[in-house]
């Protein structure tokens, strides 16, 4: 059997991948900060008939996070990670924000992705089969309120992205950031940056879970190192990926003033 | 011989060596009283002794600049020594020491390179931005890389990329806060500048294209005498644009949103853009 590995698997978005994934086949091992969240996201993909391993952990923490990769590598074949833990931090303005928790946005949503793949993907590249699936957002290529650690720590994943595909290509694995838009969960609904996003901007956690199934089925492969959005149609985008690669597109860029622009 | 009182306080990061020693000379050529920041004392004396030989007037402030308490010394110290920075800017850069696929770089070092590339340069602005906002005025300069930007041939230094990409997030967000302040900050590109970093960074020096120090010291002293103020916030490559036909059009530049770092769209009906 192989295994898929959540992380942030304790509630919200992570939690219902984690039990998508395991329903679709997959032993999942599901990482969080608390070990009582992972023990209810356990009981739901058992109750669902699926295999749920819990290790806690804290993605910021390599020793932690080499300890996942072991016991995930003890189960089986890891094919799939998802790196999902996150958070937004406050949209406070620089002047009055707190240094340590800003930080802490950055090690939470940049080092935390790259910890992670750096000890599943050896095992990944040398089996030559994987999927890595960065959770991702616009808000990492756009102005956010406030001065925004989430949108540096996520326009920096997205590079890290796009790296991790140009070092994986030929290999069997792939890397895709995928953004899930606003789903309603215990982090969206107490986010201050999210306060205000009429309800038609939500996408439903469904569309969200059909878009990461999609994402590690092998269906969106072409895409690698590119952003998805669960709301594209990412059929058509798979269709077209030639010349999404080709020009570079899908992914952070510098933005040129005009055709002229000798940068970007 | 430079007039050390005819401009304001400048502050460089990573002042010993490379580009950090070159804008630090460079500024204090132009009068600017200098604070020289870097983690060794020897080469910050060593160009605290060419500032002083010129006629210029700069103090070492040495600092490690992704531990807090020590930048907030060194700004501290510059700011009795010489007076409150007017001018910042954040140079110190670090890369990994060899090019590996990212996931064989030791993934302690692989951080210790985003602490300094991007916890620095924001440890400095929380440090030194708020006097400016008081007084309506400061500049901030962060030295980005086109490597933030663009995939690189082999795919390597994924650290130091990443880094430079959130540098210029950094930037963007903190201009979206400065907006009408009368503090600007801005990033630039010095392009490929023979220094201790970049000598090994694409192989054999004698086959490299190498930009002239000079390219990115004069940028330094436009930027540092307002000239690039209206391109707040975007980024500007010492070697390759012509800092002139940007400014010219730097009203459109802003209003498209331009020289920032965004989602590029696969067609114009991209629904995401």
């Amino acid at each position: 059997m192989t295994v898929a590995v959540v992380t942030g698997a304790g509630r919200g978005i992570g939690r219902e991948v984690a039990r998508r994934l395991a329903r679709d086949g997959r032993t999942v091992v599901v990482t969080a900060r608390s070990a009582d969240q992972l023990a209810q996201t356990v009981a739901l993909v058992e109750a669902d008939g699926g295999t749920a391993v819990a290790v806690t952990a804290d993605v910021t923490d390599a020793d932690a996070v080499r300890g996942v990769a072991e016991i995930a590598e003890a189960l089986g074949d890891v094919d799939v990670l998802v790196n999902n833990a996150g958070v937004t931090g406050d949209a406070t303005p620089f002047l009055a924000c707190d240094i340590d928790a800003w930080w802490r946005v950055v090690e939470i949503d940049l080092r935390g992705p790259a910890l992670v793949a750096h000890a599943l993907l050896p095992g990944m590249v040398a089996r030559g089969r994987g999927w890595v699936v960065n959770v991702n957002s616009l808000g990492g290529a756009k102005e956010l309120p406030g001065t925004s650690a989430y949108g540096v720590a996520k326009g920096a994943l997205m590079r890290l992205t796009r790296f991790l595909a140009t070092e994986t290509a030929g290999t069997g694995v792939v890397v895709l950031d995928v953004s899930p838009g606003l789903v309603h969960t215990a982090m969206t609904d107490g986010a201050a940056i999210f306060a205000g996003v009429p309800e038609e901007d939500w996408t439903s956690m469904d569309v969200v879970l059909d878009g990461m199934a999609l994402a590690v089925s092998g269906r969106l492969d072409a895409l690698s190192g590119r952003f998805v959005h669960v709301e594209d149609d990412l059929e058509s985008l798979a269709a077209r990926a030639d010349d999404i690669v080709a020009a570079d597109t899908r992914t952070l860029r510098l933005r040129p003033y005009g055709p002229d622009d000798p940068i970007g | 011989m430079p007039d050390p009182t005819s401009r304001g306080v400048a502050l460089v990061t990573g002042a010993g060596r490379g580009i950090g020693r070159d804008v630090s000379l460079a500024l204090a050529a132009e009068g600017w009283s200098v604070g020289l920041l870097g983690r060794s004392r020897g080469p910050l004396d060593a160009v605290l002794g060419e500032v002083a030989r010129g006629g210029g007037r700069a103090v070492a402030v040495p600092a490690d600049v992704t531990l807090r308490d020590q930048v907030r010394a060194a700004v501290d110290t510059l700011s009795r020594d010489l007076g409150p920075p007017d001018l910042v800017i954040s140079n110190a850069g670090l890369r990994e020491q060899a090019t590996s696929v990212p996931w064989e770089v030791d993934a302690d070092e692989w951080w210790r390179v985003v602490e300094t590339n991007l916890r620095g340069p924001f440890l400095l602005a929380h440090e030194v931005l708020p006097a400016m906002v008081a007084r309506g005025s400061g500049r901030l300069l962060h030295i980005g890389s086109g490597m933030g930007q663009r995939p690189q041939p082999g795919g390597r230094w994924s650290a130091y990329s990443v880094s430079k990409a959130a540098l210029g997030r950094l930037t963007d967000t903190l201009a979206a806060g400065l907006d009408g302040t009368g503090v600007t900050v801005l990033e630039t590109s010095p392009g490929l500048v023979r220094t201790d970093m970049t000598e090994t960074m694409w192989g054999p020096p004698d086959e490299q294209s190498w930009n002239p120090v000079e390219q990115i010291t004069a940028l330094v002293r436009r930027f540092a005498r307002g000239d690039l103020d209206a391109l707040h916030g975007r980024f500007v490559h010492a070697a390759r644009d012509d800092v002139d036909a940007l400014l010219a059009q730097a009203g459109a530049i802003v209003a498209a949103d331009a020289r920032t770092l965004r989602l590029r769209p696969y067609a114009p009906d991209d629904p995401l853009v």
